[in-house]
């Protein structure tokens, strides 16, 4: 759950009042919410009240590229997962992925299979997180709801009690199977060079298969509940495919040999707004493609695609600027890996992409389904 | 916002990752009475209320804030100190606002040493106009501010009063459902209370018995050099493992994870510095008595920093690194 | 824990002016005005004496008239004077442990210069004993029974000397020695100085009344391999040796030895220093105690090969006191007092290679030549070389191992005057011409000096200088001669001296495992290796262990005299507590705050006293406090903070180091 890519539109949010005969020249959102990490919206207006510039500021720095140097090597899978801790795994993996390279080993096959056990899984939760508690309230409790009931509890009230119990225990299903390998779920602390620290013992086997079953089921179910409540809406797709709400960058996002979606291993690639591929690479060469853009308003920094320079914050195929999580990694694979379950995992949002080709377009509002 | 007579309770994250966060959710079906027990006023990851909204409140009108995460920024200073003022009880949520946590490992360095190498040395930055974040950037006769970027990251209680602590990175569910009944039947201990066992991790380790009582240190292994056992004390197996000196309440998951504690949970209350209480057992009971004996022990920790303080740096009687404007504090006092 | 509110406390605080000792180099004054105005303080005083009779009775009067409950006395070091304020706070009505000493005498007046300096450290200092000692709790010292038995660990004749002094008291002494017999250093020498009376005839009589006395249990070639507890309470575990002859059953009657299947002795003589041969089944010496012989497994052929005809088993006949199967044994005694008496070993020569010692054959220690001069020694008392001659010209290094900045820094103390003993013998036996190789002479003691004059009036050569080289003579290399290089420094001229015999005067040192002694017996050692007694002039036969004493050359160099003499003061002070019967225990003790304990074990191993358990129903740690001296080693090793000590509770100490800090 990254912080989304600094360039409006973002989702307009309600603390900010925009109604009224004065319009205001400046809008602030403060603090960004419903979102992992720290952030703050200013928008600023023309005349006419549209749009003429905003700054999506992150107000803190931690620090970690500085407080990691003189840490032994094995100890920063644990250190770096504390720069998210709603998707303290994946840094974790990231980490521990980094020290294979490192020590130059290759994990043996049973613990490569439960890193990527326990990845897919936290792929799982966190995006039911993402879509339950963070992101989803915007539609199923819907926009324009008021603010205090824009959220999780809203949001059961919407679907039912039973619904809600329904995503809470599967969710706390998936996370006990993350710290049944990894000690705790937030800040796991299985990976070590070329392995991992725990065994999965035979007799817990049948557990984890039922509940891999139980998941296809809570994911299908999801979709049905996104059908439902998004997709049947008329007014949420309209609104969710505007104009207003494209955001046409480069893409980033990891791909096997067939250049299918992967999670856990593989390389990455980036396309451009075309669907064109505009790199290729494994993580270690990272400092080759991609370089960092310092700006006096944020103490984040903006990532960038290296060998197209910094262009500023800019659209369209030839923009330095690459988004990545859920669409993006869709949109640089030609697919997923795995046959679709039933129901299709495909066309969620965009159905002219088909079966072979990327749907090409970054909404933002989609950007984490 | 509607009038109701349930408790209101607020939740913000300031130098954290938001484990906390997930560490309130993980409360998994429990947060549904929590829900229908406490009106939730603020909470950023997951609602919609503002800053100005917590602004409007009166003061004293929240019952708990439960706060989680260090303190680097003039931001977060604000942001607690008006929580405190809203709040009759303000709570320190997990390890990074008990102790500092992890971005205190940062009080290593210098702040200006931070924002060099963050903004202009790293290897992926390219920053030929030497830009850094400002305080105030013009844009059209108009201002866009940044919060100030302290000289050292300083755990909660060193920023404003606190009532209570809760432990851990993140707490468990367990502890947060404790703390929050006893919150709302009002059965609290003593003010200042961290709210957990006060007693080291070793008595909740599943690996007690077997720890020899005639333990000594002759030397370290690192985790991924060793083949652990998986029934072992791992101080017997020579991991440095901070679960004697670490307040218990965890479940000891790092251990059922077969890896060493690493003291998030912070030192029992009647230690005054968590890395030096584990620092001076540990050279007690290390083995070899002549330098270049002990020289090759010690090897074997080459980061007794980040080993032995990998949570609480902030909250040490070492301060962070002195800068020239910088005054030095002994004991118990606050850093600047 | 109970802090008392400021104005429930009141202190008293003195400083002493100990004369010009303290006076003299910071103004009492400044202090007394500075602290008068610390919060809490009642009254403040200085005074010429406060250690003085009118001194202790001024504070109790203060303690009485103004309502003082806590006393802050700045002087001198409370190893001097702790006991004399305690008491006297006591005396007035309050707890002894409400008392509190600062040391700005050791600590503060005698190493500043700067008397500003020095008086604003006597404010601090004292600033922290007025934080501290207000928060300072009630204590009592316990009376802890002692056990009548003693151990004396080591046979020489300080041990001899102590255990017949204890023995004769009628108090039950357990006498243990590493070697077969009892004897030491003492029995291999020819003569002692500076009476040159012989040695065997003053210690023998010594060693048989060991041997018969019925209050002692002689245990030779056995070793203490451990010791638990404390004052009045020590349980010791003492391995035996196999010795292959049953004591009790051996009469000492040497048939064995006779009949040995080796008809010749062929086996170097650890007595004598591999000068002379024995036989695989051996009596160290003629008088050796327990007259019992022993065999050599190393060298016997029936350990060796299983296939002797045992003549040894036939000549013992019914007394069937060789017993080939016999095993290590334990014994467990309960004693309440030790006396350490391992003695030294010589310092080898080895290690200062131009001596040529194991290399030139007529290189000899100064007790391989004692061996040799004694009638009862290999060679029957003649002093003769290797090659079987006489010597005629002989040098005596003095010093060898000591008052050297690459061996051993110290005197040794014995061996100018040994070196003189052995010129005399040497010159008496042979007629050979002796020349003396010294530094200084140094002979302190009764009658020493006159020693020194008659040696040097038979004719001696002495010269002040050190040996710079030793090597073959090129003259007359065939027959073993040697040459010494050496500086006169009175004459101011390089020397080289021939001589057929060397002999080195090696210094005396602590023995190769006086460490491992030292942790058994939770010893302190000085610098130089010897065990520490408690201190140099007022208890020199204590150690730092409370109950357990010192004799003889474990703790330093010394002679004969010095070394029966400590011995005797070692019995003293053992039997003084016995007679007592009690020890009082220092309440400075450390205590486990049970509900806090989280089991951890870290604490056990490392308690020098083994005071700490594991309370297995509980598994929490538990100090025995009769056993705990109060170091707070566990205090600062336990990782969480639940072992706290009396008189350090972690709110004192932190009070004391702010209140230091606040004033600095």
């Amino acid at each position: 759950m990254s912080v989304a890519t600094p360039i409006l539109p973002m989702r307009e949010a309600s603390g900010a009042s925009s109604a009224g005969l004065h319009r205001p020249r400046r809008v602030t959102i403060d603090p960004i919410t419903r979102l992992e990490g720290h952030g703050k919206i200013e928008i600023f207006l023309d005349e006419k009240g549209n749009v003429e510039r905003a700054f999506m500021q992150v107000p803190e720095l931690r620090g970690f590229e500085v407080f990691s140097r003189g840490r032994p090597a094995e100890d920063m899978p644990q250190i770096t997962s504390r720069i998210c801790g709603v998707c303290p795994t994946a840094h974790h993996l990231a980490s521990t992925k980094t020290l294979d390279d490192l020590y130059q080993v290759e994990p043996p096959p049973a613990a490569r299979k439960i890193r990527e056990l326990v990845y897919n899984t936290f792929m799982l939760e966190d995006h039911a997180l993402h879509f339950f508690v963070l992101g989803g309230p915007d539609f199923v409790v819907g926009p324009d709801a008021p603010p205090q009931q824009r959220n999780i509890v809203g949001l059961i009230q919407k679907v039912g009690l039973d619904a809600g119990r329904k995503v809470i225990g599967m969710r706390r299903r998936l996370r006990d199977l993350i710290a049944y390998f990894g000690g705790k779920v937030v800040h796991p602390v299985l990976g070590l060079p070329g392995g991992v620290s725990k065994a999965l013992s035979p007799q817990d086997l049948p557990g984890f298969q039922q509940l891999a079953q139980d998941s296809l089921e809570f994911a299908l179910w999801t979709l049905q509940v996104f059908k439902q409540a998004v997709l049947a809406n008329p007014e949420y797709v309209k609104l969710i495919t505007a104009e207003a709400y494209t955001h046409k960058t480069c893409y980033m996002g990891m791909v096997d040999e067939q250049d299918k979606v992967n999670f856990y291993d593989g390389k990455l690639r980036v396309v451009d707004a075309g669907g064109r591929e505009v790199c290729r690479f494994a993580a270690r060469q990272y400092l080759d493609h991609i370089a960092e853009h310092v700006e006096p308003w944020s103490y984040v920094k903006f990532p960038y695609l290296k060998d197209r320079g910094w262009k500023g914050f800019v659209e369209g195929v030839d923009t330095s600027i690459y988004s990545v999580a859920p669409l993006a990694r869709l949109n640089a694979a030609t697919g997923m890996a795995t046959p679709p379950g039933p129901g299709g995992l495909r066309g969620i949002l965009h159905d002219p992409g088909g079966e072979t080709g990327p749907p090409h377009t970054g909404q933002p509002l989609g950007a984490n389904y | 916002m509607n009038p109701t007579s349930k408790p209101k309770v607020a939740f913000y994250w300031c130098a954290s990752c938001g484990g906390c966060e997930e560490a309130v959710v993980d409360l998994a079906e429990d947060i549904l009475n929590v829900v229908e027990a406490v009106e939730i006023v603020f909470w950023p990851v997951a609602m919609d209320f503002k800053k100005q909204d917590l602004e409007a409140m009166p003061d004293r009108a929240i019952a708990a804030a439960l706060v989680n995460g260090a303190i680097r920024t003039s931001e977060q200073e604000e942001m607690v100190r008006l929580l405190r003022r809203k709040s009759q009880c303000l709570i320190s949520y997990g390890a990074c606002a008990q102790l500092g946590g992890i971005p205190a490992l940062a009080n290593q360095f210098e702040r200006e040493e931070i924002l060099r190498y963050v903004y202009q040395e790293a290897p992926s930055v390219i920053n030929n106009s030497g830009t850094y974040p400002q305080p105030a950037t013009p844009h059209n006769g108009d201002t866009v501010t940044l919060p100030a970027f302290r000289n050292s990251v300083r755990a909660l209680d060193q920023v404003v009063e606190v009532d209570y602590y809760i432990p851990g990175c993140p707490p468990t569910p367990a502890l947060t459902k404790a703390a929050l009944d006893a919150l709302l039947a009002g059965r609290l201990p003593p003010r200042g209370t961290v709210l957990a066992p006060d007693v080291a991790l070793c008595e909740q380790c599943p690996r007690l018995e077997s720890k020899p009582k005639d333990l000594s240190l002759d030397a370290f292994q690192r985790p991924h050099r060793t083949a652990l056992d998986p029934e072992k004390c791992l101080l017997a197996q020579g991991i440095p493992c901070m679960g004697p000196a670490t307040r218990s309440g965890c479940e000891a998951l790092c251990i059922k994870g077969n890896m060493a504690c690493t003291g998030c949970f912070g030192p029992t209350s009647r230690v005054l510095d968590h890395g030096a209480k584990i620092l001076s057992c540990f050279a007690s009971a290390l083995a070899p008595k002549e330098p270049q004996g002990i020289d090759q022990a010690l090897a074997g920790l080459p980061d007794p920093v980040g080993t032995f303080y990998r949570y609480s740096l902030a909250r040490s009687l070492l301060r962070r690194k002195r800068g020239p404007s910088q005054t030095q504090h002994f004991i118990r006092g606050n850093p600047p | 824990m109970r802090t008392p509110r400021p104005d429930q406390v009141r202190i008293g605080f003195y400083i002493c002016h100990c004369g010009t000792n303290i006076a003299g180099a910071l103004d009492v004054g400044e202090v007394v005005n500075h602290v008068a105005g610390l919060p809490g303080v009642a009254l403040a005083r200085d005074y010429k004496y406060l250690c003085s009779d009118p001194g202790q009775e001024l504070i109790q009067h203060d303690i009485r008239d103004h309502g003082l409950n806590r006393i802050v006395v700045a002087a001198c070091s409370p190893l001097m004077h702790e006991r004399t304020f305690r008491r006297a706070v006591e005396e007035a009505g309050l707890n002894p442990f409400y008392c509190h000493m600062v040391n700005i005498r050791e600590h503060d007046a005698w190493v500043h210069t700067d008397r500003q300096e020095a008086t604003a450290k006597a404010k601090a200092l004292a600033t922290g004993a007025v934080r501290r000692v207000a928060l300072h709790k009630p204590l009592e010292t316990k009376k802890v029974p002692i056990h009548g038995e003693v151990l004396v660990v080591g046979g020489g004749i300080a041990g001899i000397h102590a255990a017949l002094i204890l023995a004769d008291a009628g108090k039950r002494v357990y006498l243990v020695e590493r070697e077969p017999t009892i004897g030491g250093h003492m029995a291999r020498f020819d003569k002692t100085f500076p009476t040159l009376d012989c040695a065997a005839c003053i210690l023998t009589p010594k060693m048989s009344a060991v041997g018969a006395h019925p209050n002692i249990t002689l245990w030779t070639y056995s070793e203490v391999t451990q010791v638990e507890g404390y004052v009045g309470n020590f349980n010791v575990t003492v391995t035996r040796k196999p010795r292959y002859v049953i004591e009790d059953a051996c009469t000492g009657c040497l048939q064995c030895i006779e009949a040995c299947i080796y008809h010749d002795a062929r086996f170097p003589d650890e007595f004598n220093l591999g000068l002379g041969k024995r036989k695989p089944i051996h009596l160290p010496f003629p008088q050796a105690t327990p007259p019992v012989v022993l065999i050599d497994p190393g060298t016997c052929i029936e350990f060796k090969t299983g296939k002797c005809k045992k003549t040894c088993v036939e000549a013992c006949a019914d007394r069937r006191a060789i017993d080939f199967q016999q095993r290590e044994e334990t014994r467990q005694i309960q004693v309440g007092t030790i006396i350490i008496a391992t003695g030294f070993q010589t310092f080898d020569p080895r290690r200062i290679p131009y001596y040529g010692y194991g290399v030139f054959p007529t290189v000899y220690t100064a007790l391989e030549v004692e061996r040799l001069l004694n009638a009862a020694g290999p060679t029957g008392g003649e002093v003769i070389l290797r090659n079987g001659k006489p010597p005629q010209r002989v040098g005596i290094v003095h010093c060898v191992g000591s008052r050297d900045e690459n061996t051993n820094r110290y005197c040794s103390r014995v061996c100018c005057l040994y070196s003189l003993k052995l010129a005399h013998l040497i010159k008496e036996h042979t007629g050979a011409e002796v020349y003396n190789f010294y530094i200084d002479i140094r002979t302190p003691g009764k009658g020493m000096e006159e020693f020194y004059n008659r040696v040097a009036e038979e004719g001696m050569h002495l010269v002040r200088g050190k040996v710079a080289d030793v090597y073959p003579d090129p003259a007359d290399p065939a027959n073993g001669r040697l040459m010494l290089q050496v500086e006169d420094t009175l004459m101011g001229r390089i020397l080289k001296v021939p001589v057929d015999m060397l002999v080195l005067s090696v210094g005396l040192e602590p023995r190769a495992d006086t460490q491992e002694v030292r942790r058994k017996f939770n010893l302190c050692c000085g610098p130089e290796g010897f065990f520490l007694e408690r201190h140099p002039k007022l208890a020199p036969v204590s150690s730092y262990a409370e109950g357990v004493f010192l004799a003889g050359c474990c703790q330093g160099p010394k002679d004969i005299p010095d070394t029966v003499a400590q011995a005797g003061a070692a019995a003293a002070q053992a039997l003084a507590l016995i007679v007592r019967g009690y020890t009082e225990q220092e309440p400075n003790t450390a205590y486990v705050r049970e509900e806090d304990c989280s089991g951890c074990k870290s604490c056990i191993p490392l308690c020098p006293y083994t005071a700490i358990s594991l309370a297995a129903d509980k598994q929490k740690a538990f100090i025995n406090e009769a056993l705990c001296k109060g170091c707070g080693v566990c205090v600062a090793a336990c990782p969480s903070g639940s072992i706290g000590q009396n008189l350090f509770e972690d709110e004192q100490l932190l009070s004391e180091v702010e209140g230091v800090l606040t004033y600095a």
